[in-house]
This record gives C-alpha cells, structure tokens and sequence, in this order.
C-alpha cells in the first residue's frame, strides 16, 4: 500500500521523479538478483581494472575484438593493485584512440554539439559572473566531465556500422519531437526540467528505446547490438538536447526562479538541472530501457544467441569469448526480471494515471 | 612489402620493433613487451595494432589454464625483420655526417 502511494505520489510530482523511480526499481531488482544468484562455474579475476575494460572491450568493433580479449588476458595475469589500474586504463583509452574511426558526418556533428555547447556553457559562466561562487567550479567541472563522457562514448559506438544508423536516427528523433513539444521556444525547453504533468517527453525517453532496442536486436540476432543502438540513441539525443538547452538557459537568463534568487543563481540552477536531465537522466533512462528491450528481445527470438564469436586474424575461437557468452546468459536472466518488475511498475503507473 | 608506408616510424615504434627484432623468432607477451621497451599499455597497443595492420607482426594466441583468458602473443613476420633491416641501414647512413660533425654522443 506504501508503495502505491509513493508512485501516486510520484505520478504527481511529474516525469522526472517516474523515470527516476524506474530506473531504481530496475537497480535495485538486477542487484538483489545478482545476490542471489549462484557463481559461474569461471574464474576469471573479478575487480574494478577488469570489469573497466571488459566494458571498454565492449566498444570495439567487431573486427577489433579480439586486440580487447589481448588487452584482457595480459590483465588477468598482471599482479598489483595498482599496476592493474595503470594497464586497464592505458588499455581503455587505446581502445578510445583505436582506428577505424566514424562516419566523417555524425562525428562532425557530435564535435560541433560538443564545443558549442562547451562554448555556451563559457559565455554563461562570463557573462553572468558564475566564476565568482566555488560551487559553480564544481557544477562546471562536473558537467564537462559528464559532457566528455558523453562524447567519447557516442564517438566510439559511432564506429560500429551496424547500430550507427538506427542509433542516430533514434537519437535525432527524440532530439527532434522534443523540440516540437517544447513549441520551439525557450522557455518550452527549459521548463519541463523542473515540473510537468506534460507526458509526451517520457513516453518518447521510452518508445524510441525500445523500438531502437528490439528493431536492432531483432535483425543483428544481438543483445549487444541492440544495447549499443539504444545507448548511443540516448547519448546522442543527450548531447543534442543538452547543446540546445544550454542555448535556452542563455535565452531566458535561467528562465523562472524561487524569489530571492538573482541572475546568476537562476542560470546556475538551470544548467546543472539541464545536465542533469539530458546529460544523465535521459541518456540513462534510454539505455536502460533499450537495454532490457534488447535482451527480452534475443532471449525470446534467438535463445542462446548472444554474442559473434569474431576473430579476424585466423586464430582459433578463443575461449574467452565462450565463457563470456556464459557470462553474458546469466546477465541476461537478470535483465529479464528486471524488465518485470520495471513492467509491473509501469502498468501500476498506468493504472493510477487513468483513474 | 607494399602494405609497409615509406613513412620514418615514430621512437616509439622503433623501440618496439627493435625490441621484438632482437630475437625474432620469440613469441612476446604485451606486457612483457611493454615493460621492455617502457612503454604504458595505452600506447602499446595501438602501435601493435598498426605494426599488425600493416603485416609487420604477426600474433597468435596461448590458452592459459581453464577457466583463464588467452594470451596474445606477437612477433616480427619476414616483412617485419626486413623493414627493421631497412630502417637499420637507413639510420647508419644518416649518423655518418652526424659522426663527421662531431654530433654523435661522445
């Protein structure tokens, strides 16, 4: 009964909190199953250098996979703490620099997003002399590293010709409906960061997912694929809607604010909330989302397909790659339950909304 | 050879190549690799990935015990050790007005 009221609560108090709320629900079931769940039968070293670059590795495109299970074998043998972390993040940002590179287009386009909004985000810190309160370092510092995240994994996803394309187009759609729902006007734009009963933006954060998720996963016979696709549509729509919402915060100097907030502190608020929401909250929600489509979709469609076994240089399939499959099964489990009870809350939402 | 670019390989790729040339016939770990020719993982790899892009390198990989990754393993292709071969004479021949000069280290 409390939790009911909690999401009534929720529902009330506009989107944002929902997504939130959702997106904890998922959190929490994944890691409750993971508890609970007996270990692999592999026993690969399990600490934070390894689990990097395993995510790492995941970036590379196919046909470079098999430098990331290289990368991964010398780790599994490296001994110290610290010298681990030194060759995991060595490794990382190899992969990072690792050619081919993207569509010459899309990454262009993320290059502008990216130094136009860092260009905003300077004229703002200036122009309204944010410079002068310590904590708007920390906001700024914060929202370029967020902001440098964003573009460094957009930009290797973007070289993965398979979910490129519907990554992007995914991406750009929610860019684009969010600016006809915000009416193309400012304070369209940054208003619904705070509070909306306007529903449209989070059925969008949630459709465009999940048909990018399935559609992607469906063709590829992928889990990763899918995945890919969705996160790079919620990193890219991100990035996008973030340049614009840095504009709009400009535009209305920080737009409505509590009295006895001045200028700056309105502009302040804003862009750490416009960070917030499209920087974190949406990408997040996105992946998540498209993240559990993908899964759901392979696990029903294409039962134990989950991943190419890839090697490009001749070499025998490597083992790795098989107990990573295993791996990635049990992962897939626990998606699923998670993927329930996030449908559970939803149709409870839903329930509510219509009453 | 015609995949291999006339272009003078950076210090580092030199290192590497000199490193895996000295006894080419040896099959070297990353690691082991990296730690000869002080050179952090993040450069190392991608050099590898070019020297084996460009047939300089070949690799093959060494299963470890079970439930353990695989290990990389690299060394020079025939290609490789002539290009180094190349690249030695070729760095002969610039030092000799360099000696003339009185530039090389004493």
């Amino acid at each position: 009964m409390s939790c009911l009221l909690a999401i009534s609560a929720a529902v009330n108090s506009g989107p944002p909190t929902l997504i939130v709320i959702l997106l904890l629900t998922g959190a929490g079931v994944v890691l409750w199953s993971r508890e609970h769940t007996p270990p692999d039968t592999v026993t690969v070293r399990e600490d934070v250098p390894i689990r990097l670059l395993q995510w790492a590795v995941g970036l590379l495109p196919s046909d470079r996979e098999d430098w990331g299970q290289a990368m991964l074998g010398e780790l599994d043998r490296i001994e110290g703490r610290s010298e681990r972390r030194r060759f995991a993040l060595g490794c990382v940002a190899s992969i990072v620099v690792l050619p081919p590179w993207g569509p010459v287009g899309p990454m262009a386009a993320l290059a502008a997003f990216a130094l136009g909004s860092a260009v905003v985000l300077g004229v703002g810190f200036t122009h309204f002399g944010l410079a002068a309160n310590p904590w708007n370092w920390l906001v700024m510092a914060i929202l370029v590293t967020v902001m440098i995240g964003s573009v460094v994994v957009v930009s290797v996803l973007l070289r993965r010709p398979g979910i490129a394309g519907p990554g992007l187009i995914g991406g750009l759609f929610v860019a684009v409906a969010w600016l006809g729902f915000s009416e193309f006007r400012f304070a369209g734009i940054v208003s619904p960061i705070n509070s909306s009963s306007d529903w449209s933006n989070p059925a969008l954060y949630i459709a465009v997912p999940l048909v990018v998720g399935v559609g992607v996963a469906w063709r590829s016979k992928s889990t990763i694929e899918g995945q890919r696709a969705a996160r790079l549509a919620g990193a890219s729509a991100g990035l996008a809607m973030f340049f614009l919402a840095t504009i709009a915060v400009l535009g209305i100097d920080g737009g409505p604010r509590d009295p006895g907030v001045g200028v700056a502190g309105g502009v302040s608020e804003a862009f750490a909330g416009v960070a917030m929401q499209y920087l974190i909250s949406v990408p997040l929600a996105m992946a998540t989302i498209g993240w559990v489509a993908a899964t759901a979709t392979a696990r029903f469609r294409y039962v134990g397909v989950v991943h190419r076994n890839h090697d490009s240089m001749g070499t025998p399939k490597v083992p790795g790659l098989v107990a990573e499959v295993s791996q990635r099964r049990t992962i897939g489990l626990l998606v699923l339950r998670a993927a329930g009870a996030v449908a559970a809350v939803l149709a409870v939402t839903l329930i509510l909304l219509a009453r | 050879m015609s995949m291999v670019r006339s272009r003078t390989p950076s210090p580092q790729v030199n290192r590497v190549m000199q490193a895996l040339a000295s006894d080419p016939a040896r099959w070297r770990y990353g690691y082991e690799l990296g730690t000869e020719v002080h050179l952090k993982s993040g450069s190392l790899y991608p050099i590898l990935v070019r020297l084996a892009d460009r047939g300089l390198l070949e690799t093959s990989w060494e299963q470890g015990p079970p439930g353990r990754p695989p290990r990389h393993l690299y060394r020079l292709t025939t290609t490789g050790r002539e290009y180094v071969a190349v690249l030695e004479v070729a760095r002969g021949e610039r030092s000799v007005p360099r000696r003339r000069l009185g530039l090389s280290g004493a």
